[in-house]
């Protein structure tokens, strides 16, 4: 545990610190949103940091819930309370309906400021200022007390508040008074249902767009904010994959360089990519046995998917090199994360991710879009490649427009009738300046190659012939 | 600091410190419970007890607590003034 209590504090996210800085000691701090949206968690995450990493000491105002229970939710989610000795106090203030509840917080959260603690929560504020009742004496409570008792002692109060009414009066004393003000939100029918936002921040600009984020038993992890210092150490170890097929040349480039983003569109009546499916995984393989380079292929679906020959013999073949993961979404209600977790995204070197279409029947095409162009973003900046494949059905005839506008690298599948195999048609990539159309047969030499190639390393036949 | 009030009224004996204790409450609530947890801890009597009896500490005490502040000394003293007031007129009443 570091001694370093005189610096700033942090926020529940070290990914906001990083793009806001350290909060300076000060500050009050609200939290607002309905019931459920991840306050507690998030001043949980807060308190356990500011703890940990700047060794300060904290007291936890409990009004809406048993003590042990707070600790118990805040084991679940990786922020141990107990674990932390005796640098948190929780209080747990029984309900009182008069300003005996006032008197009563503001003198063991004195008393313990007084003894050296430096970070209040109150969770929640709510029931406080119902019994305040007036207008002004709930600002004289807020401003001449907690406001003045954090300013003059250095300590950062995180007021915790549930927005139960739209235009909530309470609501709009308490952004007036606090430095910083985060509004969590919680949508189930979104492919994001957590969001969090910034929306002040005195002397520094606000964050107006939506931070997601995940609960798990790891913490609290946004997913449209990346880690710089993440970012720095696995760019360093990434590593550009050179495409030695020429045909293949003209579908992906001369080469897949960290962060390479393919979009595939296979348009109905085509039902998969053929040999390019086969070319891929194969490739993949072969780069994992050689050079180490880690696979993911996911599948969002509600029903365990076929997995294909070459993808059976992958997963035997590289072990903890390839994971494979099928997402059963329709009993989730957070499916995104379970891709991005198919390991740490930053140990992943190349993504494999098909079943979008089945998202989109679930939460229609506009939370598709924006998830694909969300994952778009944080997978380049951390240098994944990655393949997402979109199949259009009668149920989604139209395809996400992220597919097309983010991809470096876009390739739309249709059916070739004549010749009984599908036709691959280079859309978007900077190595094709104009549509380039293949046949997915042209493939197969590539295809035997590589599995020439594999079958030399491990030593016997990977796949019977002809599958 | 320059507060105007009397002598006699710094030096209230017998006051009805509930009385002022709730005015003060009810001006700001929860703002006397903290004084009063500071007075204790750093003085060993309450703010109430320093306030009715040497106004240039209570102004040390608030000043600790929340900060730079004379207009917060300056509000109470209007806030208790009717109380205090009543008191010396009592007192004025029962002399006569």
């Amino acid at each position: 545990m570091h001694n370093e209590v005189t610096r700033g504090r942090l926020l529940g996210i070290k990914e906001i610190n990083e793009l806001v800085g350290d909060v300076p000691p000060n500050y009050v701090i609200l939290l607002e949103g309905p019931p459920g949206t991840g306050k507690t968690s998030f001043a949980l995450a807060t308190v356990y940091r500011n703890v940990v990493e700047r060794g300060c000491k904290a007291v936890y105002v409990v009004l809406n819930e048993d003590c042990r229970k707070l600790v118990s939710v805040g084991r679940s989610i990786g922020y141990d309370l107990g674990s932390l000795n005796n640098s948190v106090d929780i209080i747990e203030c029984p309900t009182v309906s008069d300003e005996y509840l006032v008197d009563m917080i503001t003198e063991e959260v004195s008393k313990r400021i007084l003894s050296g603690y430096n970070l209040v929560v109150i969770d929640s504020v709510t029931p406080i200022l119902k019994v305040l009742g007036t207008y002004s004496k709930k600002r004289a409570w807020l401003h001449t007390v907690v406001y003045k008792i954090a300013s003059a002692h250095e300590v950062m109060v995180i007021l915790i508040a549930d927005t139960l009414l739209k235009d909530d009066p309470d609501i709009s004393l308490l952004e007036y008074l606090a430095d910083v003000v985060i509004e969590m939100n919680y949508n189930p029918k979104s492919v994001f249902p957590r969001w969090l936002r910034i929306k002040k921040f005195r002397t520094r600009p606000a964050l107006p767009t939506p931070i997601y984020f995940t609960l798990s038993s790891d913490g609290i992890k946004p997913i449209n904010l990346v880690s710089k210092e993440l970012v720095r150490k696995v760019r360093r170890r990434r590593k550009e994959i050179v495409i030695d097929s020429p045909i293949v040349k003209k579908l992906l480039g001369p080469s897949l360089k960290p962060g390479t983003q393919v979009g595939i569109v296979i348009k109905e009546p085509a039902t998969g990519l053929g040999y390019f499916h086969q070319y891929l995984v194969l490739k993949l393989a072969l780069e994992a046995l050689t050079r180490g380079v880690r696979v993911g292929i996911a599948y969002y679906g509600s029903s365990r998917k076929h997995v294909l020959k070459e993808e059976e013999v992958a997963s035997k073949l590289l072990r903890d090199k390839l994971t494979i993961v099928q997402v059963d979404f329709t009993g989730r209600q957070i499916p995104h994360h379970l891709v991005k977790d198919i390991d740490k995204p930053e140990d992943i070197d190349v993504l494999i991710v098909t079943g979008y279409e089945k998202l989109t029947e679930f939460y229609g095409i506009e939370e598709v879009n924006r998830m694909i162009a969300t994952y778009h973003e944080t997978d380049s900046s951390l240098g994944v490649i990655t393949f997402r494949i979109y199949r259009i059905s009668p149920h989604t005839p139209q395809a996400p427009s992220s597919i097309y506008s983010m991809s470096d690298v876009v390739i739309e599948v249709t059916l070739n009738e004549e010749r009984g195999c599908f036709n691959l048609r280079v859309v978007k990539g900077a190595h094709a300046r104009r549509p380039i159309t293949i046949l997915d047969t042209e493939l197969e030499p590539a295809v035997m190659e590589l599995r020439r190639k594999l079958e030399e390393l491990v030593g016997f036949e990977v796949l019977p012939r002809g599958v | 600091m320059s507060l105007s009030l009397s002598k006699e009224r710094g030096k209230l004996k017998g006051v009805d410190k509930e009385l002022i204790r709730r005015e003060l409450s009810k001006a700001v609530p929860g703002l006397i419970t903290l004084l009063d947890i500071y007075a204790e801890s750093k003085y060993g009597t309450s703010f109430i007890d320093i306030l009715l009896g040497d106004l240039g500490l209570a102004h040390e005490v608030i000043i600790k607590a929340l900060g730079h502040d004379d207009l917060l000394l300056k509000t109470m003293l209007r806030v208790i003034t009717p109380v205090t007031s009543k008191k010396l007129i009592d007192e004025d009443i029962s002399k006569d």
